[in-house]
């Protein structure tokens, strides 16, 4: 038999029975829609979090740091160092001369220290407490800083500018809008007023610094206000960052300052703060260094020169493969809840296929009688478990999409805050979407083999003895 | 053409066993009309059966065109019914919920012929039986004599040398019966082979070349209807 002919004859013989026919293509698309449902999610979440890292350049990205913090089993980027290492501080202390020799390296792009302290931030009467985080003037060249929600980048190291963060401009009670989006007043906590973004652009910046006068942790005892010092600092705000789940180095930061203009801020750094309680004067000059390579390759690279200064540091791409392994058990775990509502489905056609067999014995006596194989039966009833599951994949993958779209539009309408910045939690990969069609073809196929088989067995005398 | 050498068929039921067949001897020309006359229960549609390869002998042979069709797998039997034997059945077996042009365009579909071809092939059986108007009509729409035309086209559509009717005209009316029959002898001079079945003497006299009763699963030729035959032919 023709393939079209069999196709044509599966379709004919469904309509037939059209209620039941789509009583059990309900089944199959509940399944298909469940697993499509489950691993879009388990994939849009891995690609979510991966292009997140990928688009700030995590995965060529390490942070030096004087103790590291360690991200699984061990310093310096996890597993090359035994756990007894875990403490130790670096031989080489963490100080311009290190960012101007990491500098120098072929591998890297750019190194920078961190310099990071807490301020009081103004803008016209509104204040709130924020972090201060700096940037080189070359940073502009890569991401996520290439890219700003709005503004641009530092003009110089020493400019008295500053980008800022949505979640700062929140703070100060601010939901920085797009024109396109300016009208948009669903999402908009109490309290908070509608700015366009333009209009925060240039606006003045008030920083109140603290700054230590003592030398010594002694000082303390004569009173906390004889130890510290205030000092403040006007910037304009020249640049706003884009809303990040997954933030690189800087982006905790809710204020970023060019560096040279950081460095000569009278503040407290959390690492001078450190310095003092711990009383461990190595040398240090900061606490961490970011270290942008060229590539993953060069990355690779720079870790074993580093391993082999004994350099503690800390590198995302480290986290990847652990990462990848939870996202591994993360798809598994959902695709097989996916995949029992599918095997539930794959009963159901079964059970049809054997009703339909019962119902049909007299006409396949008649089938074999006018010279129809047992091949030709068999697949008769193989292709109709086929169109089920072609069928049911293609509504499967329509009601799983529908789902999935609805799902982010609600997590969209009341979790995201900014109408700019909606996410997407689903992928479709194209792998999905033609193994989920693939798949369901295959369980309607597997579950139409023991119909087609016991079809194609019925004798045609036998069968032409049957009433009907 | 065919031959049945020693064909015995016993089936089982429980812890009876009935003989449907008793060891048949008959012999079949190319051409010719046969008819089996025989009362319920005789084993004349047993006969028939075996014949087309729809059920298997317990001891015997028939051989058509040489070779012995009962050591045939099932395949080989469905292509042998396939290409050779076309099968009229008293309740017409038709697929009550396909049209007459579908119903006919079965077999074509197990030939494997092009669509335009077996549409053709298909349309031109059913004008054979009269039915050219009726062709879309589903069969579960059409009379009995009607169903059985259709039963006759797609018995015939792909143009097999042997025609087997179970009691062809059984369910029909007088007139219908013979409408039937002429249909049936206008095959024979087409040079079809055909065999029937009927429990009615009357009708096997008219139109068959040759008879046989059967009568217990045994078959033979009783001497007056031979006189008989010779006087009418």
């Amino acid at each position: 038999m023709k393939i079209n002919d069999l196709i044509v004859m599966a379709g004919k013989n469904l309509w037939r029975t059209k209620l039941r026919t789509i009583l059990t293509l309900i089944g199959v698309i509940v399944g298909i829609a469940a697993l499509i449902a489950m691993v879009s999610f388990g994939a849009g979440l891995e690609k979510n979090i991966t292009e997140k890292f990928k688009s700030n350049d995590l995965f060529t990205s390490l942070t030096i740091s004087n103790k590291a913090i360690n991200f699984k089993d061990g310093p310096r980027g996890g597993k090359m160092h035994p756990p007894t290492e875990r403490t130790a501080a670096n031989k080489i202390p963490l100080n311009d001369s290190l960012v101007d020799a990491l500098n120098q390296r072929p591998e890297v792009n750019i190194a920078y220290p961190k310099i990071n302290f807490m301020v009081k931030a103004k803008i016209d009467t509104t204040e709130t407490n924020s972090s201060i985080g700096s940037l080189p003037k070359k940073m502009e060249k890569f991401a996520p800083y290439n890219d700003l929600f709005a503004g641009k980048y530092f003009s110089s190291d020493s400019a008295k500018e500053a980008i800022v963060s949505l979640d700062f401009l929140r703070a100060l009670g601010i939901e920085a809008r797009t024109k396109e989006n300016i009208n948009n007043k669903i999402k908009l906590d109490s309290g908070m007023k509608i700015a366009l973004l333009d209009t925060i652009l240039g606006k003045d910046l008030l920083l109140i610094t603290t700054n230590l006068k003592c030398t010594s942790p002694l000082d303390f005892l004569g009173g906390i206000e004889n130890a510290i010092d205030e000092d403040s600092t006007t910037v304009k705000i020249v640049g706003v960052t884009k809303e990040e789940q997954f933030s690189g180095p800087n982006l905790r930061e809710e204020i970023l300052l060019p560096i040279g203009t950081a460095k000569a801020l009278p503040a407290i750094g959390f690492d001078r703060i450190s310095d003092i309680l711990n009383n461990q004067k190595q040398g240090n000059q900061y606490n961490a260094i970011y270290v942008k390579t060229k590539s993953m390759e060069d990355l690779k690279n720079l870790k074993a020169f580093l391993d082999e200064e004994q350099i503690n540091y800390f590198a995302i791409d480290d986290g990847l493969k652990e990462m990848k392994k939870a996202f591994l058990i993360l798809d598994s775990i959902l695709g097989i809840i996916g995949f029992i509502s599918l095997i539930v489905a794959g009963f159901g056609i079964i059970n049809t296929m054997l009703m339909s067999i019962l119902e049909r014995t007299r006409e396949i006596g008649i089938l074999k009688a006018i010279g129809g194989r047992n091949k030709d039966i068999r697949m008769i009833f193989f292709f109709e478990a086929g169109c089920i599951g072609l069928l049911g994949a293609v509504g499967g993958v329509s009601l799983g999409y529908g789902i999935t779209r609805l799902a982010n539009l609600i997590v969209n309408e009341k979790y995201i805050k900014n109408p700019d910045e909606t996410v997407d939690l689903f992928a479709f990969p194209l792998w999905l979407l033609l193994g989920s069609i693939l798949f369901s073809i295959l369980i309607s196929l597997l579950a139409g083999l023991y119909p087609a088989i016991r079809a194609s067995k019925i004798q045609p005398i036998e069968a032409l003895r049957q009433n009907g | 053409m065919i031959q049945l050498k020693n064909v015995t068929k016993i089936y089982k039921k429980g812890n009876n066993t009935i003989q449907a067949s008793n060891n048949i001897n008959c012999s079949i020309e190319k051409g010719e009309f046969i008819a089996i006359v025989g009362k319920s229960g005789s084993g004349k549609s047993t006969l028939l059966n075996l014949i087309a390869g729809l059920d298997q002998v317990t001891s015997g042979q028939i051989i058509y065109e040489g070779k012995d069709i009962s050591t045939y797998s099932e395949n080989e039997l469905a292509n042998f019914r396939l290409h050779n034997i076309g099968i009229i059945f008293q309740s017409f077996n038709l697929i009550f919920s396909q049209t007459a042009l579908e119903n006919v365009l079965l077999p074509l579909i197990f030939s494997n012929i092009s669509k335009n071809e077996r549409k053709q092939k298909a349309i031109q059986a059913l004008e054979l039986v009269g039915l050219g108007e009726r062709i879309h009509h589903k069969a579960n729409e059409l009379s009995g004599g009607e169903a059985q035309r259709v039963a006759i086209a797609r018995a015939l559509v792909n143009n097999p040398k042997i025609l087997l009717a179970d009691e062809p005209t059984g369910n029909l009316d007088s007139s219908t019966t013979e409408e039937i029959l002429q249909i049936l002898l206008t095959l024979k001079r087409k040079g079809k082979t055909i065999i029937m079945i009927t429990h009615d003497l009357e009708i096997a006299q008219e139109v068959a070349d040759r008879i046989f009763t059967i009568k217990d699963g045994e078959l033979s030729v009783p001497e007056k209807l031979i006189e008989n035959n010779n006087e009418n032919k």
